[in-house]
Protein backbone atom coordinates (compact mmCIF):
# COMPACT_ATOMS: atom_id res chain seq x y z
CA UNK A 1 0.00 0.00 0.00
CA UNK A 2 1.20 3.31 -0.92
CA UNK A 3 1.66 6.20 2.10
CA UNK A 4 -0.81 8.17 1.21
CA UNK A 5 -3.58 5.14 1.29
CA UNK A 6 -1.98 4.22 4.30
CA UNK A 7 -3.01 7.72 5.53
CA UNK A 8 -6.36 7.72 4.01
CA UNK A 9 -6.85 3.86 5.61
CA UNK A 10 -5.30 5.08 9.29
CA UNK A 11 -8.90 7.90 8.98
CA UNK A 12 -11.13 5.74 7.13
CA UNK A 13 -10.74 2.44 9.64
CA UNK A 14 -12.14 4.50 12.97
CA UNK A 15 -14.41 6.40 10.51
CA UNK A 16 -16.09 3.10 9.62
CA UNK A 17 -16.08 1.67 13.22
CA UNK A 18 -18.01 4.76 14.21
CA UNK A 19 -20.26 4.91 11.85
CA UNK A 20 -21.30 1.06 12.30
CA UNK A 21 -21.80 1.03 16.04
CA UNK A 22 -24.18 4.12 15.74
CA UNK A 23 -26.39 2.22 13.57
CA UNK A 24 -26.15 -0.82 14.97
CA UNK A 25 -26.90 0.31 18.33
CA UNK A 26 -29.30 2.32 16.51
CA UNK A 27 -31.00 -0.33 14.87
CA UNK A 28 -31.23 -2.08 17.61
CA UNK A 29 -32.83 0.16 19.88
CA UNK A 30 -35.93 -0.01 17.89
CA UNK A 31 -36.17 -3.07 16.67
CA UNK A 32 -38.91 -4.95 18.87
CA UNK A 33 -36.57 -8.25 19.91
CA UNK A 34 -33.93 -5.26 21.43
CA UNK A 35 -31.04 -7.60 22.93
CA UNK A 36 -29.55 -6.10 25.80
CA UNK A 37 -26.51 -4.74 25.67
CA UNK A 38 -24.48 -6.37 28.58
CA UNK A 39 -26.04 -10.15 29.16
CA UNK A 40 -24.15 -12.10 31.66
CA UNK A 41 -24.08 -15.26 29.91
CA UNK A 42 -24.66 -17.66 32.82
CA UNK A 43 -21.24 -19.92 32.94
CA UNK A 44 -19.40 -16.68 34.00
CA UNK A 45 -21.14 -15.90 37.34
CA UNK A 46 -20.86 -16.98 40.80
CA UNK A 47 -23.82 -18.37 41.68
CA UNK A 48 -24.12 -20.08 38.09
CA UNK A 49 -20.91 -21.98 38.86
CA UNK A 50 -21.53 -22.58 42.41
CA UNK A 51 -24.42 -24.74 41.28
CA UNK A 52 -25.01 -27.95 39.97
CA UNK A 53 -25.79 -26.63 36.91
CA UNK A 54 -22.69 -24.80 35.86
CA UNK A 55 -22.16 -26.04 32.92
CA UNK A 56 -25.22 -24.39 31.71
CA UNK A 57 -24.51 -22.98 28.36
CA UNK A 58 -26.77 -20.63 26.19
CA UNK A 59 -27.29 -23.25 23.73
CA UNK A 60 -28.20 -26.55 25.45
CA UNK A 61 -27.84 -29.92 23.10
CA UNK A 62 -30.68 -32.22 23.30
CA UNK A 63 -28.42 -34.67 25.64
CA UNK A 64 -27.98 -32.13 28.35
CA UNK A 65 -31.37 -31.27 28.14
CA UNK A 66 -32.17 -34.60 28.97
CA UNK A 67 -30.39 -35.25 31.33
CA UNK A 68 -31.62 -32.25 33.38
CA UNK A 69 -34.96 -33.45 32.38
CA UNK A 70 -34.16 -37.04 33.81
CA UNK A 71 -33.14 -35.60 37.17
CA UNK A 72 -35.87 -32.81 37.19
CA UNK A 73 -33.06 -30.48 37.57
CA UNK A 74 -34.42 -27.73 34.83
CA UNK A 75 -37.95 -26.16 33.97
CA UNK A 76 -39.11 -26.73 30.21
CA UNK A 77 -40.70 -23.40 28.74
CA UNK A 78 -42.44 -23.84 25.27
CA UNK A 79 -42.02 -20.60 23.60
CA UNK A 80 -44.47 -22.03 20.61
CA UNK A 81 -47.65 -20.68 20.16
CA UNK A 82 -50.32 -22.07 22.55
CA UNK A 83 -52.54 -24.26 20.23
CA UNK A 84 -49.13 -25.52 19.15
CA UNK A 85 -48.34 -26.28 22.86
CA UNK A 86 -51.77 -28.33 23.41
CA UNK A 87 -51.39 -30.51 20.47
CA UNK A 88 -48.24 -32.00 22.35
CA UNK A 89 -45.24 -30.54 24.38
CA UNK A 90 -42.11 -31.86 26.77
CA UNK A 91 -43.69 -33.39 29.69
CA UNK A 92 -43.47 -30.41 32.58
CA UNK A 93 -42.93 -28.02 30.06
CA UNK A 94 -44.74 -24.97 31.25
CA UNK A 95 -46.17 -22.28 27.93
CA UNK A 96 -45.38 -19.02 27.88
CA UNK A 97 -45.75 -17.94 23.91
CA UNK A 98 -43.24 -15.44 22.31
CA UNK A 99 -46.19 -13.40 21.67
CA UNK A 100 -47.67 -12.69 25.08
CA UNK A 101 -44.20 -13.29 26.75
CA UNK A 102 -44.28 -9.49 27.98
CA UNK A 103 -48.00 -10.09 29.41
CA UNK A 104 -48.07 -13.73 30.81
CA UNK A 105 -43.81 -13.92 32.32
CA UNK A 106 -45.08 -13.19 35.43
CA UNK A 107 -48.12 -15.79 36.39
CA UNK A 108 -45.55 -18.47 34.68
CA UNK A 109 -42.08 -17.22 36.22
CA UNK A 110 -43.94 -17.57 40.12
CA UNK A 111 -43.96 -21.38 39.38
CA UNK A 112 -40.41 -21.40 38.48
CA UNK A 113 -38.09 -21.58 41.85
CA UNK A 114 -35.59 -18.61 41.79
CA UNK A 115 -32.52 -21.07 41.21
CA UNK A 116 -33.60 -23.46 38.87
CA UNK A 117 -31.89 -23.37 35.30
CA UNK A 118 -34.86 -22.94 32.92
CA UNK A 119 -34.41 -23.96 29.22
CA UNK A 120 -36.88 -22.47 26.33
CA UNK A 121 -37.79 -24.40 23.15
CA UNK A 122 -39.53 -23.92 20.06
CA UNK A 123 -39.77 -26.17 16.61
CA UNK A 124 -37.88 -25.90 13.64
CA UNK A 125 -33.62 -25.31 13.34
CA UNK A 126 -34.70 -21.50 12.10
CA UNK A 127 -37.08 -20.92 15.05
CA UNK A 128 -35.66 -18.00 17.04
CA UNK A 129 -38.67 -17.65 19.77
CA UNK A 130 -36.79 -20.03 22.13
CA UNK A 131 -33.52 -17.45 21.46
CA UNK A 132 -35.97 -14.67 21.95
CA UNK A 133 -37.69 -15.79 25.47
CA UNK A 134 -34.13 -16.88 26.75
CA UNK A 135 -33.03 -13.71 26.04
CA UNK A 136 -35.95 -11.63 27.38
CA UNK A 137 -35.90 -13.77 30.87
CA UNK A 138 -31.94 -12.90 30.63
CA UNK A 139 -33.02 -9.69 30.34
CA UNK A 140 -35.02 -9.90 33.28
CA UNK A 141 -32.85 -11.17 35.67
CA UNK A 142 -32.71 -14.85 35.39
CA UNK A 143 -29.20 -16.29 35.30
CA UNK A 144 -29.91 -20.18 34.41
CA UNK A 145 -31.40 -19.90 31.22
CA UNK A 146 -30.45 -21.54 28.13
CA UNK A 147 -32.20 -22.58 24.41
CA UNK A 148 -33.16 -25.61 22.98
CA UNK A 149 -32.71 -25.10 19.41
CA UNK A 150 -35.24 -27.16 17.35
CA UNK A 151 -36.34 -28.13 20.58
CA UNK A 152 -39.60 -30.24 19.75
CA UNK A 153 -38.38 -32.04 16.93
CA UNK A 154 -34.97 -33.44 18.50
CA UNK A 155 -36.90 -34.23 21.57
CA UNK A 156 -39.39 -36.76 19.64
CA UNK A 157 -36.67 -38.13 17.95
CA UNK A 158 -34.80 -38.97 21.19
CA UNK A 159 -38.13 -40.61 22.00
CA UNK A 160 -38.28 -38.52 25.33
CA UNK A 161 -41.23 -38.46 27.61
CA UNK A 162 -44.17 -35.87 25.93
CA UNK A 163 -47.99 -34.45 27.30
CA UNK A 164 -50.47 -33.28 25.56
CA UNK A 165 -53.45 -30.95 26.39
CA UNK A 166 -53.24 -27.79 28.79
CA UNK A 167 -51.55 -29.77 31.71
CA UNK A 168 -47.65 -29.70 31.96
CA UNK B 1 -5.24 -0.15 -26.70
CA UNK B 2 -1.32 0.09 -25.56
CA UNK B 3 0.31 -2.54 -23.33
CA UNK B 4 0.26 -0.25 -20.48
CA UNK B 5 -3.68 0.24 -20.71
CA UNK B 6 -4.44 -3.65 -21.26
CA UNK B 7 -2.89 -4.01 -17.90
CA UNK B 8 -4.71 -1.42 -16.48
CA UNK B 9 -8.02 -2.90 -17.89
CA UNK B 10 -6.95 -5.97 -16.57
CA UNK B 11 -6.01 -4.90 -13.04
CA UNK B 12 -9.36 -2.95 -12.88
CA UNK B 13 -11.46 -5.82 -14.14
CA UNK B 14 -10.59 -7.97 -11.72
CA UNK B 15 -10.13 -5.53 -8.83
CA UNK B 16 -14.10 -4.78 -8.94
CA UNK B 17 -15.18 -8.71 -9.82
CA UNK B 18 -12.99 -9.33 -6.51
CA UNK B 19 -14.86 -6.14 -4.84
CA UNK B 20 -18.58 -7.58 -5.94
CA UNK B 21 -17.88 -10.77 -4.79
CA UNK B 22 -16.30 -10.45 -1.40
CA UNK B 23 -18.86 -7.68 -0.80
CA UNK B 24 -21.71 -9.83 -1.49
CA UNK B 25 -20.43 -12.43 0.87
CA UNK B 26 -20.07 -9.68 3.52
CA UNK B 27 -23.52 -8.98 3.10
CA UNK B 28 -25.12 -11.97 2.41
CA UNK B 29 -23.31 -13.52 5.61
CA UNK B 30 -24.76 -10.17 8.05
CA UNK B 31 -28.25 -10.10 7.05
CA UNK B 32 -29.21 -13.49 8.70
CA UNK B 33 -27.41 -12.54 11.18
CA UNK B 34 -29.01 -8.76 12.18
CA UNK B 35 -32.02 -10.76 11.81
CA UNK B 36 -31.33 -13.43 14.27
CA UNK B 37 -29.11 -11.79 16.77
CA UNK B 38 -30.00 -13.14 20.05
CA UNK B 39 -29.41 -16.73 17.66
CA UNK B 40 -26.05 -15.19 16.88
CA UNK B 41 -25.30 -13.78 20.13
CA UNK B 42 -25.71 -17.56 21.50
CA UNK B 43 -22.70 -19.02 18.54
CA UNK B 44 -20.48 -16.20 19.71
CA UNK B 45 -20.69 -17.29 23.45
CA UNK B 46 -20.48 -20.73 22.03
CA UNK B 47 -16.88 -20.00 20.76
CA UNK B 48 -15.82 -19.12 24.48
CA UNK B 49 -13.55 -16.30 23.01
CA UNK B 50 -14.95 -13.63 24.22
CA UNK B 51 -15.51 -12.42 27.80
CA UNK B 52 -19.42 -12.29 28.51
CA UNK B 53 -19.76 -8.45 28.96
CA UNK B 54 -18.79 -8.01 25.24
CA UNK B 55 -20.57 -10.93 23.46
CA UNK B 56 -23.58 -8.95 23.39
CA UNK B 57 -22.58 -6.39 21.62
CA UNK B 58 -19.96 -8.07 19.30
CA UNK B 59 -23.46 -10.02 18.38
CA UNK B 60 -25.27 -6.57 17.48
CA UNK B 61 -22.04 -4.95 15.93
CA UNK B 62 -20.24 -7.60 14.19
CA UNK B 63 -23.17 -8.04 11.20
CA UNK B 64 -23.58 -4.34 10.53
CA UNK B 65 -19.91 -4.01 10.25
CA UNK B 66 -19.92 -6.61 7.70
CA UNK B 67 -23.02 -5.70 5.74
CA UNK B 68 -21.58 -1.87 6.32
CA UNK B 69 -18.21 -2.72 5.03
CA UNK B 70 -19.66 -5.40 2.01
CA UNK B 71 -21.53 -2.08 0.96
CA UNK B 72 -18.73 0.22 0.75
CA UNK B 73 -16.68 -2.64 -1.12
CA UNK B 74 -19.69 -2.90 -3.88
CA UNK B 75 -19.33 0.84 -3.95
CA UNK B 76 -16.01 1.75 -3.64
CA UNK B 77 -16.89 4.15 -0.73
CA UNK B 78 -13.57 4.70 1.30
CA UNK B 79 -11.82 1.95 -0.20
CA UNK B 80 -8.49 1.72 1.75
CA UNK B 81 -10.10 1.84 5.22
CA UNK B 82 -13.22 -0.78 3.92
CA UNK B 83 -10.23 -3.43 2.54
CA UNK B 84 -8.18 -3.40 5.63
CA UNK B 85 -10.95 -4.27 7.68
CA UNK B 86 -12.49 -6.70 5.56
CA UNK B 87 -8.89 -8.03 5.55
CA UNK B 88 -8.74 -7.50 9.13
CA UNK B 89 -12.21 -9.18 9.97
CA UNK B 90 -11.28 -12.18 7.47
CA UNK B 91 -8.05 -12.96 9.59
CA UNK B 92 -10.22 -12.68 13.18
CA UNK B 93 -12.27 -15.07 11.47
CA UNK B 94 -9.83 -17.77 10.72
CA UNK B 95 -8.56 -17.79 13.72
CA UNK B 96 -11.40 -17.92 15.15
CA UNK B 97 -12.08 -21.19 13.67
CA UNK B 98 -8.39 -22.81 13.61
CA UNK B 99 -8.66 -22.40 17.57
CA UNK B 100 -11.80 -23.69 18.04
CA UNK B 101 -11.33 -26.50 15.57
CA UNK B 102 -7.96 -27.43 17.54
CA UNK B 103 -10.28 -26.95 20.48
CA UNK B 104 -12.22 -29.67 19.59
CA UNK B 105 -15.58 -28.10 19.93
CA UNK B 106 -18.32 -29.06 18.10
CA UNK B 107 -20.22 -25.79 17.22
CA UNK B 108 -22.26 -23.86 14.80
CA UNK B 109 -20.37 -21.85 12.75
CA UNK B 110 -22.10 -18.13 12.77
CA UNK B 111 -20.81 -17.52 9.49
CA UNK B 112 -23.72 -17.52 7.20
CA UNK B 113 -26.60 -18.23 9.17
CA UNK B 114 -27.48 -18.75 12.54
CA UNK B 115 -28.84 -22.30 11.73
CA UNK B 116 -27.23 -25.01 14.76
CA UNK B 117 -26.70 -27.14 11.44
CA UNK B 118 -23.58 -25.02 10.22
CA UNK B 119 -20.98 -26.15 12.03
CA UNK B 120 -17.00 -25.88 12.23
CA UNK B 121 -14.81 -27.82 10.28
CA UNK B 122 -11.92 -27.82 8.04
CA UNK B 123 -14.17 -26.42 5.06
CA UNK B 124 -15.30 -23.68 6.74
CA UNK B 125 -11.95 -22.75 7.43
CA UNK B 126 -11.06 -23.02 4.13
CA UNK B 127 -13.22 -21.01 2.62
CA UNK B 128 -12.24 -17.78 4.56
CA UNK B 129 -9.17 -18.89 3.49
CA UNK B 130 -10.10 -18.35 -0.02
CA UNK B 131 -11.57 -15.35 0.95
CA UNK B 132 -8.76 -13.77 2.42
CA UNK B 133 -6.56 -14.64 -0.79
CA UNK B 134 -8.84 -12.62 -2.65
CA UNK B 135 -8.92 -9.40 -0.18
CA UNK B 136 -5.42 -9.56 0.34
CA UNK B 137 -5.31 -9.21 -3.33
CA UNK B 138 -7.59 -5.62 -3.16
CA UNK B 139 -4.94 -4.96 -0.36
CA UNK B 140 -1.97 -5.46 -2.16
CA UNK B 141 -3.69 -4.50 -5.91
CA UNK B 142 -2.20 -0.62 -6.02
CA UNK B 143 1.34 -2.46 -5.43
CA UNK B 144 0.76 -4.19 -7.96
CA UNK B 145 -0.72 -1.77 -10.24
CA UNK B 146 2.34 0.36 -9.53
CA UNK B 147 4.84 -2.43 -10.48
CA UNK B 148 2.80 -3.17 -13.38
CA UNK B 149 2.69 0.30 -14.85
CA UNK B 150 6.78 0.38 -14.36
CA UNK B 151 6.89 -3.12 -15.90
CA UNK B 152 5.19 -1.65 -18.83
CA UNK B 153 7.04 1.79 -19.46
CA UNK B 154 10.15 -0.58 -19.28
CA UNK B 155 8.23 -2.44 -22.10
CA UNK B 156 7.39 0.67 -23.97
CA UNK B 157 11.23 1.80 -23.70
CA UNK B 158 12.38 -1.43 -25.20
CA UNK B 159 10.41 -1.38 -28.28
Amino acid sequence: MGKSILIKALWQIPAILLITACVALGFNQIRNDRLPLVCQWNEQQPAAKSSESSGLKPIISIEEAALLFKNNKAVFLDARPKSFYIEGHIKGALSLPWETAEEKCIDVVEKIPSDMPIITYCDGANCELCDKLAVFLCDLGFEHVSALINGWTVWNKHNLPVNTGNTP
Amino acid sequence: MTYNNRLKMRHRISSLTIRFVLGAVFIFAGIPKIMGTAAFAGAVYNYQLLPDVLINFFAIFLPWLEVIVGIFLILGVWLPGTVVIYNGLIITFIAALVISVHRGLDISCGCFSTDSTDVINLGTILRDVALFMASLYLLFESSIEKADSLKSKQHNYLK
